[in-house]
């Protein structure tokens, strides 16, 4: 087997509670996956296997992993989609100024290459934050955004159940979690995040709107939801295509790819 | 793996744990005490704290940039252990290689001071390659020698560099090439949270805002507090507050690399040279880290859950032992499988 990616890397000049990585490829890519967490996710902990497996895939030789961090316990949804607005547009419009600074020399990509396709893998709240972000992109009017795809694991656009968003945010340790199942965690997204919150409703509105204009790609490529999933609605976003049910995975595990289970793996190459 | 690519992943590693950190400054430090051109006394900088305490923060600085060029030298080695650079690649760097990790204060201090074995193996490397001659036998015994570390054992089946494949199958490079991969992973991430926090240096017994491991220690004996300082932001919490954050990332990253260690079984001179880079923390101060995290895994079981459940009580008892074995393993050197890895998260699942 050749090489097709370098080790990961931490992005430059992001805060410590929101790192983000790259795994770049050994060629200059003309595509990349954005994976986005969920509530109280990590960009390394809940992505974790795609980090060994992805490079081994000959389909994904061409394809800069970034794994996007942003505290996902106690930040407010507009602003989380707003910052992640503004990775995206980087990402969208002048990758080689956020890649560049972590490679040598040697190994920059040239300043003008850009990605002629971006998949963002979303999931749980990060499908949210995503997608909002993609739907104020295309208000501003900006036409690179049509390249981007999304991707969605057990996404949480319809709701979730708050008591077991409690749960998976103080889960940050296995211990802790069981005393604190019924935490009252002071954090915006429980309500905002309530199947009938205004946050929610507003998304969906604009989304049916623009895509009444012809953006088709705020609608989801692929949605994935889990059998035994107890934290999010699997009920459909309007607009997107029928969800893959994957039997035997909860809201957790949908999403993490290992050697015997390659849905997200297959998801993800099937939208780039 | 092409020569071309093996200098890319030299350059790559470079940029990544030496060009852009404090690694440089304390190599150029090294290289001005050579040319007779000394800044500091680097004898006294490089001292063991427990001699005369280190608080001065210029010296904290530059302490902690040899700190990262030994670690950057223990990356290399584990590298090259793994084939993801070769020692050809290396070909204009051994001279200098050899020349700083020579150098007698910086070798006092990772040989004795503070013993770090991936250091040692590097310089037997460049002492091999910019020697002369040498023979074969001798160069597996030197390789066996880079390994151990001060009074600790090492529990891994001890295997000389002659023993290893001269060339490796396509199937073998995969594997060394995953493994470097997810050891980088790990670093990069979990470990590197830690190096820049809290939670470690209370372990290495510095003392915080007036806190230090022993009031850690007795805080964890009060659930209510500890919970609502484990809710607190990573970054606007107080020391208490990072420190309990961070005591979770620490398992974790022991989890990972238990799991890591027992996946690279097969490869026993890379399992040793991924365990010898964090050997501070599981040999050099192992007993009392063993020790002192026993201490806090153990507060958990006193604790009671909303439900107060036996069931809870059960899952309790069950992670606490889980724990406890892994970082008694880890310290020991001595990596068995295990039923639930990813219980933490961050391993498999």
């Amino acid at each position: 087997m050749e090489q097709t990616h370098r080790t990961i890397r931490r992005l430059i000049g992001r805060r410590p509670d929101s790192d983000a990585f790259v795994i770049p490829s050994v060629v200059t890519a003309s595509k990349a996956v954005i994976f986005v967490h969920g509530y109280g996710g990590d960009p390394a902990k809940t992505w974790a296997e795609f980090h060994g497996l992805a490079p081994t895939s000959p389909d994904f030789v061409n394809v800069d992993l970034y794994f996007y961090g942003y505290d996902g316990l106690r930040s407010e949804l507009t602003a989380s989609a707003g910052l992640f607005r503004g990775f995206l547009r980087r990402l969208g419009t002048a990758p080689g100024t956020l890649i560049n600074q972590t490679l040598p020399q040697l190994l920059r990509r040239p300043s003008d290459f850009e990605y002629t396709k971006i998949v963002i893998a979303g999931h749980s709240l990060g499908a949210v934050l995503a997608r909002r972000a993609l739907v104020d992109l295309t208000k501003s009017g900006e036409s690179w955004v049509s390249r981007v795809s999304l991707a969605l694991f057990a996404p949480a656009h319809m709701g979730a159940t708050i008591s077991e968003l409690a749960k998976i945010v103080s889960s940050a340790n296995a211990i802790f979690a069981i005393f604190t199942a019924s935490a009252k965690f002071k954090s915006p997204l429980i309500s905002q995040l309530s199947p009938n919150s205004a946050e929610l409703a507003l998304l969906r509105a604009e989304v049916s709107e623009l895509t009444r204009r012809g953006n088709a790609h705020l609608l989801a490529e692929k949605v994935v939801i889990a059998q035994f999933e107890n934290v999010v609605s699997n009920v459909g976003f309007p607009g997107d295509p029928d969800a893959y049910p994957v039997e035997g995975h909860d809201h957790k595990t949908v999403c993490k790819p290992t050697r015997s289970y390659s849905v997200p793996l297959d998801i993800v190459r099937a939208c780039l | 793996m092409s020569e071309d690519l093996a200098r890319q992943n030299l350059e790559d590693l470079t940029h990544t744990y030496f060009s852009t950190t404090s690694a440089r400054q304390a190599e150029e430090l090294v290289l001005r005490d050579f040319e007779g051109n000394a800044q500091w006394n680097l004898g006294r900088l490089l001292r063991h704290h427990e001699d005369e305490s280190v608080g001065d923060k210029n010296e904290i600085e530059l302490r902690d940039g040899f700190d990262r060029l030994l670690e950057f030298y223990g990356v290399l080695e584990i590298a090259l252990t793994g084939h993801y650079v070769n020692e050809k690649s290396m070909a204009d760097r051994w001279k200098r290689l050899g020349l700083v990790l020579a150098h007698p204060e910086l070798k006092a201090y990772y040989t004795r001071t503070y013993p770090l074995p991936l250091p040692k193996a590097l310089r037997k490397r460049a002492e091999r390659i910019t020697a002369p001659a040498i023979t074969p036998s001798t160069h597996s015994e030197v390789r066996f020698m880079g390994y151990s570390s001060g009074e600790s054992t090492f529990l891994f089946e001890r295997r000389s560099l002659s023993s290893l494949p001269v060339s490796i199958s396509p199937s073998q490079r995969r594997q060394h090439f995953a493994l470097v991969f997810d050891f980088i992973a790990l670093d990069q991430t979990l470990f590197r949270q830690l190096s820049k926090g809290t939670f470690l240096k209370l372990l290495d017994r510095f003392v915080l805002e007036g806190f230090d491991l022993d009031s850690f220690i007795e805080m964890m004996s009060n659930q209510a507090k500890v919970l609502r300082l484990a809710h607190q932001s990573a970054t606007r919490g107080n020391v208490r507050a990072r420190a309990i954050r961070e005591f979770g990332v620490f398992l974790e990253f022991c989890f990972a690399l238990h799991e890591l260690l027992y996946r690279a079984r097969e490869y026993k001179s890379l399992a040793i040279a991924i365990r010898g880079q964090y050997s501070y923390w599981f040999d050099a101060i192992g007993y009392d880290l063993g020790k002192n995290l026993k201490k806090i895994l153990d507060s958990f079981l006193l604790w009671r859950s909303e439900r107060d459940d036996d069931r809870d009580h059960v899952q309790v008892s069950e992670l606490v032992a889980e724990s406890s074995l892994v970082i008694r393993e880890l310290i020991e050197g001595n990596i068995s499988r295990l039923e639930r890895y990813g219980k933490f998260g961050y391993a498999r699942d």
